[in-house]
């Protein structure tokens, strides 16, 4: 008798000492899950930032791959200031800040797009771009970086 | 009514009964134990069962994340080499493609301020590696082949523990003689 309930008290120990650490597993797994969802999201931002008509350099109508024309940004930047127009690429960029630096020759940043999530975590993807100087014709190492506000 | 017959049989009779009778009894414990036997072993599997299932589960699930990661890093790197090749330099306005061109194919005869096309195509690669790579802490590995001048130039930053994810851009010089620029990045 007392052997059975012995048993029974091991066998059901393990079956609770397992079920907690596979529980425990799966909480790991699906914080991993959504951390690679809003990873996801944060690069597809970057393609829909990149493919922009509003910032691309484009020639007779031929657009160059990975580039920005700097007096698009300056422009865009200063308009996408006024909280209408904001609100209007809200469906497009979220909750996120889309910044555009200048790496080389010389240093400079410009912030595109700033809607913030206070309090919440953020996923930062980066992507090299080319800037493209009409006046000088001639291109920049530039970096478009994207911190997408995980909701 | 069995008690009844046990007082009527003579004593040779009811030690013969009583040794049948433990011996049917002692059949029937034997049955259970062996019962238990089987359950505890059916538990045994069904529990080794499980294990190989998480197991198994775990194994398959685990690329998926890697997968990402590496796209993610190819990405980059191929965004990193056409972006880099393009950009023009304080050399006379030169691209580092043409650089890169030059010093393949004349070991570097465009001056440059601190050299020739060789020394500042290298430290430019540098500092762009330096403000960009290194500073999202990411590891990497660059490395320029096709001509002794060119693989001179070759750099890598921090450590990699994990997977590498490379990327290769020809860029040709002249007919029949191609530089390759390769650039493998970390996926950790």
């Amino acid at each position: 008798m007392f052997e059975t309930i012995g048993v029974l008290i091991v066998f059901f120990f393990l079956l609770v000492a397992g079920a907690a650490f596979y529980f425990q597993l799966q909480k790991g797994s699906f914080k991993r899950q959504l951390r690679e969802s809003a990873e996801q999201e944060s690069l597809q931002l970057v393609q829909r930032a990149l493919y922009l008509p509003e910032l691309d350099c484009s020639f007779v109508s031929i657009q160059k791959e990975n580039c920005f024309d700097v007096y698009k940004v300056g422009l865009f930047s200063e308009l996408l200031k006024q909280e209408t127009v904001l609100q209007d690429y809200f469906p497009v960029f979220g909750y996120s800040e889309v910044m555009i630096s200048t790496v080389y020759p010389e240093k400079s940043e410009h912030v595109l797009y700033a809607n913030p999530l206070p309090g919440r975590d953020r996923i930062a993807t980066q992507s090299p771009i080319l800037l493209y100087n009409a006046t000088t014709k001639s291109y920049a190492f530039g970096v478009i970086e994207v911190k997408h506000y995980v909701e | 009514m069995w008690n009844n017959d046990l007082a009527r049989a003579p004593i040779h009779h009811t030690k013969s009964r009583i040794t049948r009778f433990s011996r049917v009894s002692a059949k029937r414990e034997l049955g259970k134990i062996a019962q238990m036997e089987i359950m505890g072993l059916a538990i045994v599997v069904i529990l080794i069962g499980l294990g190989m299932l998480f197991a198994v589960t775990f194994v398959l699930k685990r690329p998926a994340g890697d997968t990402a990661a590496r796209v993610k890093e190819s990405t980059l790197a191929a965004n990193f080499l056409n972006t880099l090749l393009s950009t023009n330099t304080p050399c006379q306005e030169r691209t580092v493609k043409e650089l890169l061109q030059d010093c393949a194919l004349t070991g570097g005869i465009v001056e440059c301020p601190g050299g020739k096309s060789c020394e500042f195509a290298q430290s430019q690669i540098k500092q762009i590696l330096d403000d960009t790579l290194l500073a999202w802490r990411k590891s990497y590995r660059f490395s320029v082949n096709g001509s002794p001048e060119v693989e001179k130039i070759a750099f890598s930053g921090g450590k990699c523990r994990t997977d590498r994810e490379a990327k290769v851009h020809p860029v040709p010089v002249r007919p029949g003689f191609d530089i390759t620029l390769r650039l493998e990045i970390c996926t950790g």
